[in-house]
């Protein structure tokens, strides 16, 4: 996938604060990927960096409507689209 | 009958379960994990009873967490008999999710009920959803209640009649023939997720069928956040309610610890009246009733840590708190939910300990009950105030303001502290490294606490220390009592020696007092003498008993802390000539205090949570060996250099 289009696919850590995204995949063999996938990080899904927790972590998300909260090292599982402002 | 209570975490599961099966549950622990499991009694409209058992929260089958392995089997009767119907509770705010795991649920081919929970906040949020629609997509009967305030109840229970009645598998056809998901992630990571996909866009379009919403200008949730997780606002008002629930737990139960020692002490006195002396009186009053008391006297601590823990939990706030101290707590080795359970550990490890069960991840869990006993509990501040009071106190202040005694009791507390980072640092690379689990937590919507949600809280968690971690304290203390108590002294021999001397005689010749003796040569090294030695014995029963086990051996009234100070001082080692009690001994002995696990209760509270003996087994091998190497180390490199 990332050779296909690779300047628009991104980790997910690397949202801005109160950017939002289009969420492109998860990693398929990781549990972390595959817990995020069945929280609802489907392809598709638009996500949202709320804030970051003093210090820069956690980062709090924005997913189906539902505020999640998630250390950098677990958001490296989520890839993204394109960004756009919020 | 059995009917299940599945759900995602917040979606009201408990309130429902409350609800549904008014006043008892009974509380244990599945075999083997560290997982709750709770059962009530409820009755269907008919009055016929039934078993309902309340899933740990997920929010998928697919056993990634022990939560939702243990949810599977039992759904799969494969840790208790099948449930003959299940309801799911769905948050109607957050349906997508809640849905989810229904899906997994419509897979099992089991009569389900969905309660379509949190009506009052759909309504709130200005969202309509065609509940006879949803039911009709789904296959599956819906009902809209609304736990907090008791709403739908009534229409739930009829609905579970129904379910079993008259049982109707629900049946989607776009799912035929898939296969579960757990299978596919076995076999192939991609399909797996294919299935993820498929059921999510599935649930897309039924929401966008069943759901119309008026959208609000302003989400309520999000503006106070911005102000309760501001960084500079939101931490100072952290701050202050931290300082408030440690105040309540540390200084507020203080009047109610009094009131039940004074009233276990007058019941002593009353039973010591009522009963003829004889070696059963012993048993009874010295034994098992002191044991007794050692079990309550904990409880106004636990009662006023789980009230201020659930308000925390049910307001949503408990979660803001993980959010703001997950950054620090990270940087030891811990997560954010770490934070409430480690500080009111500092008052007592007990009700710390049991806070740890909030933390979802089990690592993070194991790792923050393995070092909560490292804080300073209240416990051992008699203990330090004991030996400040006898070697520092004539002292001159450091820098002429700061009084020798402050700074140690402040080197202690941070001692302790510094060796639970130092341990938990050490577990995650050794016997924890294998069980990594991400961090992810949800903020749930504000909601105001339920009362009865938090009254029902506290008293379930106190009667589950009085009944199961109680009985392992009382069977402890016994021990120990008897340790002390036997060989007994003749009366002959009591009347000779007039009351102080005997107790002292009784002490020493004890099993006890011979164990004291055996450890010297061990102990030597730390420079405690036999009578430290007796004391540290009787110290395992709570740690201020070493003031009091001092005072006996030093054959002072116990009662006046100003003799035994004073005999503390004018004890000379026949020897050297010189005061056995010299501060790098009581240094060597706070030392000690800081690092040992010697608390009874602390251990039995630990098997309960963890369900086995390994883990309070490690933990006092790990504490009482680092204890030994610290004061060894404090007292060797202490008398070197000449001390």
């Amino acid at each position: 996938m990332t050779h296909t289009c690779h300047n628009t696919i991104r980790y997910l850590a690397e949202l801005g604060v109160g950017q939002s995204a289009i969420i492109a995949q998860t990693a398929e063999s990781t549990n972390t990927g595959n817990r995020l996938r069945e929280m609802g990080f489907t392809p598709g899904t638009e996500i949202r960096l709320v804030r970051c927790g003093p210090g820069g972590c956690p980062m709090q998300f924005s997913v189906r409507g539902t505020q999640l909260l998630m250390r950098a090292d677990d958001a490296r599982h989520v890839f993204i689209q394109s960004t756009r402002a919020a | 009958m059995r009917i299940a209570l599945a759900g995602n975490p917040n979606s009201g599961k408990t309130t429902l379960f409350n609800a549904l099966t008014g006043k008892r549950a009974r509380i244990g622990n599945y075999p083997g994990v560290t997982v709750e499991s709770r059962h009530g009694t409820s009755h269907l409209p008919d009055g016929t009873p039934y078993t309902l058992v309340d899933l740990p929260g997920c929010y998928s089958l697919t056993a990634q967490s022990p939560e939702e392995d243990v949810a599977n089997r039992i759904l799969s009767g494969d840790l208790e008999q099948r449930p003959d119907a299940i309801v799911c509770v769905v948050d109607g705010t957050q349906l997508s999710r809640g849905l989810y795991l229904v899906m997994q649920l419509i897979a099992l081919k089991q009569p389900l009920v969905i309660a379509l929970n949190m009506m009052d906040a759909v309504r709130a949020n200005g969202m309509h959803i065609d509940i006879d629609q949803l039911a009709k997509r789904l296959d599956v009967t819906v009902v809209p209640i609304c736990a907090r305030r008791g709403e739908g109840i009534t229409e739930l229970q009829e609905a579970i009649r129904r379910a079993v009645r008259e049982p109707h598998l629900p049946w989607i056809p776009a799912f035929a023939g898939m296969t579960t998901i757990a299978d596919a992630q076995k076999n192939s990571p991609p399909a797996a997720h294919a299935l993820i996909d498929a059921r999510y866009q599935f649930i897309d379009t039924l929401i966008a069928h069943v759901v119309s919403v008026t959208p609000r200008s302003v989400d309520i949730t999000e503006r106070i956040d911005h102000i309760l997780l501001h960084p500079v606002g939101g931490l100072t008002l952290f701050v202050f309610v931290m300082v408030l629930l440690f105040q309540a737990v540390f200084s507020w139960s203080e009047p109610i610890i009094g009131a039940i020692e004074t009233g276990m002490g007058g019941l002593i006195d009353l039973a010591n009246g009522l009963i003829p002396p004889s070696s059963t009186r012993a048993l009874l009053v010295d034994g098992v009733l002191v044991g007794v008391g050692n079990v309550i006297v904990f409880l106004p601590q636990i009662a006023m840590l789980f009230f201020g823990m659930a308000v925390l939990e049910e307001s949503g706030y408990l979660a803001r708190a993980a959010f703001l101290m997950d950054g620090l707590m990270r940087r030891v080795g811990l997560q954010g939910k770490a934070f409430v359970p480690l500080l009111s550990s500092f008052a007592c490890a007990i009700p710390g300990i049991m806070a740890a069960r909030t933390i979802e991840s089990k690592r993070d869990r194991l790792v923050t009950i393995f070092v909560a006993p490292f804080m300073s509990c209240s416990a051992r501040l008699p203990v330090y105030v004991l030996i400040i009071a006898a070697l520092f106190s004539h002292m001159p202040p450091v820098w002429g303001v700061l009084s020798v005694g402050g700074l140690l009791i402040a080197a202690m507390y941070f001692l302790g502290f510094f060796a639970a980072i130092g341990v938990a640092w050490v577990l995650k690379k050794t016997a924890l490294r294998d069980a990594p689990q991400a961090f992810i937590l949800e903020l749930p919507a504000y909601r105001m606490p339920n009362i009865k949600t938090v009254t029902r809280s506290v008293i379930e968690r106190c009667s589950i220390f009085v009944s199961q971690t109680g009985r392992v304290i009382v069977a402890l203390s016994v021990v120990l009592w008897a340790l002390m108590a036997y060989p007994r002294l003749d009366a002959a021999e009591v009347v000779r020696l007039g009351e102080t001397h005997a107790s002292q005689v009784q002490l020493e010749q004890s099993f006890a007092g011979k164990l004291g003796h055996a450890i010297e040569p061990v102990i030597q090294p730390l420079g405690f003498d036999w009578r430290i030695g007796i004391s540290l014995v009787a110290s395992f029963a709570a740690r201020e008993v070493l003031v009091s086990a001092l005072g006996q051996i030093y054959a002072v009234n116990g009662q006046d802390d100003g003799s035994l100070v004073k005999a503390l001082r004018a004890d000379i080692d026949p020897t050297t000539g010189k005061s056995a009690f010299t501060p790098l001994v009581g240094i060597s002995l706070m030392v000690f205090f800081v690092l040992a696990l010697q608390c009874l209760s602390t251990v039995a509270t630990v098997r309960r949570e963890t369900g086995s003996w390994r883990w309070p087994i490690a933990q006092i091998i790990t504490m009482n060996t680092l204890a030994y190497t610290a004061s060894f180390l404090v007292y060797q490199v202490g008398s070197l250099i000449g001390f």
